[in-house]
């Protein structure tokens, strides 16, 4: 069993890295994701619960009665009900009612003298449900003590009592280390006591059926404050000033902290990329997505994929690019050295897959259910999805555009679109220091690159050399036998012939053919 | 089937067979049935045997062009284009049919055949011709082109 | 199924090839040829034939009246007697002459009496100059040896039916040839055969006033052909005034035939060879018109023919689904034939009543045996019927019966074939 809890807005945005890498077919078999986070009307997290909602419809038709190991939505990605904890039980809670400040002058006055000590009295006053607002002591107040009884933690709680084996029930953490959800939660959920072992965890004193990982996002980007002036400025929200600060503290922290964590994954960048403007919470702080979070995603893989009765080794290890460059070559992948080269290829080609994938799909395969079955030419479309019954007739039943089978692959579009947007945002240009997709190549503004307009914009994307073949070249192999099964949904078998053609086309035009070898993910096919 | 050089051969063997039956097994039946005014039997089954080959390379070549072009890596993302072309492949084999047949009738603009033998001889030019591209094309089209014969 | 890795297309390709070989081999064989053996050498005049040994047995007319030949002056008749032995001598390389005076007997003589002939006593001699009776030769006349008569021909009806029944016995009916070579001689005396009675009669210089005298030919036609020719190159022989009565008469010969436009139940099909014509019935059908030129080269000193006698000779094989011998057939009838020149307009009428099969014909155009062979102008133009002093003085007697009587004997042992032609017939 394997567990992904996102902590804070960060969180959310590697999680939706993890669900693109997952979607992409670069993930755990099972992968069971909720996040913490008070601020339940954060731009990031509200893009996150949508984006799993799609992956999980999307998969439920893809995946059912494809083959194994085939590679689209591979992961089984299930979410507790809520998926988010959001800590407090009713909106406009402070850290003074949370701890009941105003009882405790009566009732232990120690206490409360203890409580005024450690908070200012504007941190005592501060509306919580938009986040802890970069104050981590005002989370690991709140967040130790989640309820058991109430979902997500209950079935967190559950699945754990189920395993019996130790380490069975993999859980790893991410957030950041310079805002306050993240920073709170982190260290937090790493106390022994509160999940490795939490006496519903732990087998011994020693032994554990929880294996925990997680991922400290150290600062890499910045954003604009300069829209944020006047009294909004002088509030509790974090800044990017602050982060080079809260950074040194937080893991001074850490290495004196006995912290229950097997491994510990730090990822930061020096670049201080900008995301986009400031926003202190709510539905405004949606930013733009950054190769760190694709990293710590990355690291989420790493731990999730390593084999069973891995231990921790004691040692640390370190990964980072050469030069300003961030390529292929430098993203970080395992702490195994043995499988980085079979997990970068392998990384490399599902990704590139998938952008191929969603780009034609969203050129070209969606589009085309607008046209009457009968008047497509197409042959590999007449032969799945518009078959002859007998001389005059056609199977209906196949076609992809009935009202439920279109309504799945709109959600495969409408994840395609986010995937294909994630993809492209992590590009910054040519002069960028991301050298991984081309952003023009795929994206003109906010729609798809005319794919009619620009034959070879589907062979051209990457930033790397390509054989540089077109449109064309995707839409014959679409002809190409096909080894998916049967029994697949019309919608299913649809979106599924696009992407083994999409990655029939990856590996001839960007050679990104299987190396021989399990590189630990879903299984290639 | 649909792939090279599958159906190129297949198609050869096609026509051969149906040239083996048509110029020479139906030649010969031809040759003893046709009453002939001034032409020599062996002179007439010569001719017919020339204008069925002649039909018949054609016919052979109309598909293989369209085999051609349908193999053709662009030929996908021009589909309507390609529903054009084959149409006026389709109609060139008509074209052809009838051409070979006025052909038969000025060289033996003299004989005097039966209403049931001109259609026998349209059928046979047409067999190697239209019929022959369309059946081709309709079993053995590229897989990009192959709903092309079938029409809308 | 097949894909493209399992084939080997080299494999296909020879197999193609192969079947398309085969295919043609099968469909371009066409009909085997006619299974007659004989061909239009059969029919046509040999040169050669004669063998280089030859006996001769020279006839000479000793009655009254050839004693007007010897006594006239510069007489071709003495000239031709002169040279036939030295003609004779140039055609053969190793040659008998025997001599024979004849009338109303044969007696052998020797080459000096043969000399004598110059001499008016040699016409005298008792029991042999009274009367001229060639049929008497002629009895001395058989195969392998050459029979040449030189005489007057003045013969009266009954003589010339005896004469023509033993050359149709002796000559033609075993199988050699008969020879008629006219020459014309100053003569100086009496004719004594003559219906009105003996008349005197002397030529002048008038090349018309000659009276003719015949040299009979009888034996093989090719050596009879080789004398003629040896004979020929004495200024006073001519090929004009030469007739020889032969079973063949064609040097050589061409038939071109077809159906008619409005034969609809026959499709002609193309030449199996030189002379062979073939047509398929078609089914249903049984046959049509057959329209057909024959150019005919008569060997120049064979009698003329007559179209309007011509007779046509069809045997028939059949060659599927059973193969049978030939038999004789009516299926082709000749229905018509027209004579311009050398050329034969002749038409047929085809009827198969038979079942489908593949037949075969040999259809031979023979002359008449009545009519059917014309003498030369020549003959006509030297005889009369009547010679007297005053009318036709220097013209034989009865010579255009004796040589027509000789013809219709000729024709009607012979039936000289004019043409042959194959007809190779399928009935669908």
């Amino acid at each position: 069993m394997n567990y992904y809890i996102g902590i804070g807005g960060t969180g959310a945005r590697v999680a939706e890295s993890l669900l693109h890498l997952c979607a992409a077919g670069y993930g755990p078999n099972r992968l069971k994701l909720f996040i913490i986070d008070p601020d339940e009307g954060n731009g990031n997290l509200s893009r996150t619960k949508e984006l799993i909602a799609r992956y999980q419809t999307a998969r439920r038709h893809l995946q059912d009665q494809a083959a194994p190991g085939f590679p689209l939505f591979a992961t089984e990605i299930s979410t507790p009900d809520p998926l988010v904890w959001s800590i407090f039980e009713h909106g406009n809670t402070r850290l003074a009612d949370y701890i009941n400040y105003a009882n405790l002058k009566s009732a232990d006055r120690p206490l409360h003298d203890l409580a005024g000590l450690l908070f200012t009295q504007a941190e005592l006053r501060e509306q919580l449900d938009e986040g802890f607002r970069g104050h981590p002591s005002i989370g690991a107040v709140v967040m130790a003590e989640p309820d058991e009884d109430a979902d997500p933690w209950r079935s967190f709680w559950t699945d754990v009592e189920k395993a019996q084996k130790p380490g069975d029930v993999r859980v790893f953490l991410a957030g950041s280390i310079f805002g306050g959800t993240g920073a709170a939660g982190v260290p937090t959920f790493g106390a022994p006591e509160m999940i490795k072992f939490h006496p519903r965890a732990k087998i011994d004193d020693a032994t554990s059926k929880v294996q925990l990982g997680a991922c400290l996002v150290l600062p890499y980007f910045t954003f604009d404050t300069a829209g944020a002036t006047g009294p909004e400025a002088q509030r509790l929200f974090v800044t990017a000033a602050d982060f080079p600060i809260a950074t040194k503290a937080a893991l001074q922290f850490y290495n004196e902290k006995d912290l229950a964590y097997d491994q510990l994954y730090l990822v930061g960048d020096s670049l201080a990329q900008s995301v986009g403007d400031f926003s202190p919470g709510s539905a405004k702080q949606e930013n733009r997505p950054h190769y760190v979070e694709l990293a710590a995603a990355l690291a989420a893989e790493d731990f999730l994929l390593q084999p069973e009765g891995e231990n921790p080794s004691g040692r640390y290890y370190i990964a980072g690019r050469r030069g300003k460059e961030v390529g292929w070559q430098s993203l970080p992948l395992t702490h195994d050295a043995e499988q980085v080269t079979a997990r970068r290829d392998l990384l490399k080609r599902r990704l590139v897959a998938m952008a191929t994938f969603a780009y034609a799909f969203l050129e070209f395969g969606y589009p085309l259910l607008d046209t009457p079955p009968g008047d497509v030419d197409y042959a590999w479309h007449e032969d799945h999805f518009y078959p002859k019954k007998g001389v005059f007739r056609r199977d209906e039943s196949r076609d992809p555009r009935q009202p439920e089978q279109k309504a799945v692959l709109t959600a495969v579009k409408e994840y395609s679109e986010r995937f294909l947007a994630w993809a492209a945002a992590l590009d910054e240009g040519a002069d960028g220091p991301v050298a991984l997709l081309n952003r023009s190549r795929l994206l003109n503004g906010g729609d798809t690159v005319d794919h009619e307009q620009e034959l070879a914009a589907i062979g051209t994307f990457l930033r790397e050399s390509s054989k540089e073949l077109d449109f064309n070249h995707f839409k014959n192999l679409l002809d190409q036998p096909t080894t998916l099964s049967d029994r697949l949904s019309p919608a299913g078998k649809y979106a599924g012939l696009f992407y083994e053609a999409a990655r029939r086309f990856a590996e001839e035009n960007y050679a990104v053919t299987p190396t021989p070898g399990r590189a630990g993910a879903t299984a290639d096919r | 089937m649909r792939s090279a050089p599958l159906n190129y051969l297949i198609t050869f063997v096609l026509a051969g067979l149906l040239w083996v039956l048509t110029a020479l097994i139906l030649g010969g039946y031809l040759g003893n049935t046709v009453a002939l005014t001034v032409a020599y039997v062996e002179d007439f089954v010569q001719t017919y045997r020339i204008l069925v080959s002649v039909a018949a390379v054609l016919g052979l070549l109309l598909a293989f062009w369209w085999y051609y072009y349908g193999s053709r890596p662009t030929t996908v993302g021009e589909l309507d284009r390609a529903g054009r072309f084959w149409t006026t492949l389709f109609i060139v084999g008509l074209a052809l049919a009838v051409g070979v047949l006025v052909a038969l009738l000025i060289l033996f603009r003299e004989e005097s055949f039966t209403v049931g033998q001109y259609a026998l001889f349209f059928g046979v030019f047409s067999l190697h011709t239209w019929l022959f591209f369309w059946i081709s094309t309709l079993l053995m089209s590229p897989r990009t082109v192959q709903t092309i014969p079938w029409g809308r | 199924m097949l894909t493209p890795s399992l084939i080997r297309p080299r494999s296909i390709l020879s197999a193609l090839v192969c079947a398309f070989v085969l295919a043609l081999g099968g469909c371009g064989g066409g009909e085997a040829p006619s299974s007659w053996t004989t061909d239009s050498a059969d029919i046509l005049v040999e040169r050669a034939g004669c063998t280089d040994s030859i006996r001769v047995d020279l006839f000479l007319d000793a009655t009254s009246s050839m004693s007007g030949y010897a006594a006239a002056p510069g007489s071709v008749y003495l000239q031709f007697l002169d040279n036939l032995e030295s003609a004779i001598s140039g055609a053969w390389g190793d040659d008998s002459v025997r001599f024979y005076k004849f009338g109303t007997t044969v007696r052998r003589i020797d080459r000096d009496e043969f000399r004598t002939a110059r001499e008016a006593a040699f016409y005298r001699e008792r029991g042999i100059f009274t009367t001229t009776n060639i049929d008497a030769v002629i009895d001395r006349v058989g195969p392998g040896r050459v029979g040449v008569i030189v005489t007057d021909l003045f013969q009266d009806d009954g003589d010339i039916n005896v004469m023509v029944a033993e050359v149709k016995e002796h000559v033609f009916q075993e199988n050699l040839a008969a020879g008629v070579l006219a020459l014309g001689s100053p003569f100086a005396g009496r004719i004594y055969d003559a219906p009105g009675g003996p008349y005197d009669y002397a030529s002048t210089s008038d090349p018309s006033s000659l009276r003719p005298f015949y040299a009979l030919m009888f034996g093989d036609a090719a050596c009879l052909r080789r004398l003629n020719d040896a004979l020929g190159s004495q200024p006073f022989v001519s090929d004009e005034h030469f007739l020889l009565l032969d079973r063949r008469l064609i040097e050589d010969y061409t038939v071109a035939l077809d159906k008619t436009r409005d034969s609809q139940e026959l499709n002609r099909r193309a030449s199996p060879g030189e002379n062979a014509f073939a047509f398929d019935v078609r089914p249903e059908g049984e046959g049509g018109t057959l329209e057909g030129v024959i150019v005919l080269d008569r060997e120049a000193v064979a009698p003329d023919v007559n179209a309007a006698r011509l007779g046509l000779e069809v045997f028939r094989k059949v060659r599927s689904p059973q193969t049978t011998d030939s038999v004789r057939s009516d299926d082709l009838r000749l229905r018509s034939a027209e004579r311009r020149g050398d050329t034969l307009a002749v038409a047929f009428e085809y009827t198969l009543g038979e079942a489908e099969g593949r037949y075969t014909y040999l259809a031979r155009l023979r002359a008449g045996d009545i009519g059917g062979l014309v003498p030369p102008a020549w003959v006509q133009d030297l005889s009369s019927t009547n010679p007297t002093a005053t009318q036709d003085p220097n013209k034989t007697l009865n010579l255009e019966k004796f040589v027509a009587d000789l013809a219709q004997a000729a024709a009607s042992a012979h039936r000289p074939v004019l043409a042959q032609f194959t007809l190779d017939v399928t009935k669908r």
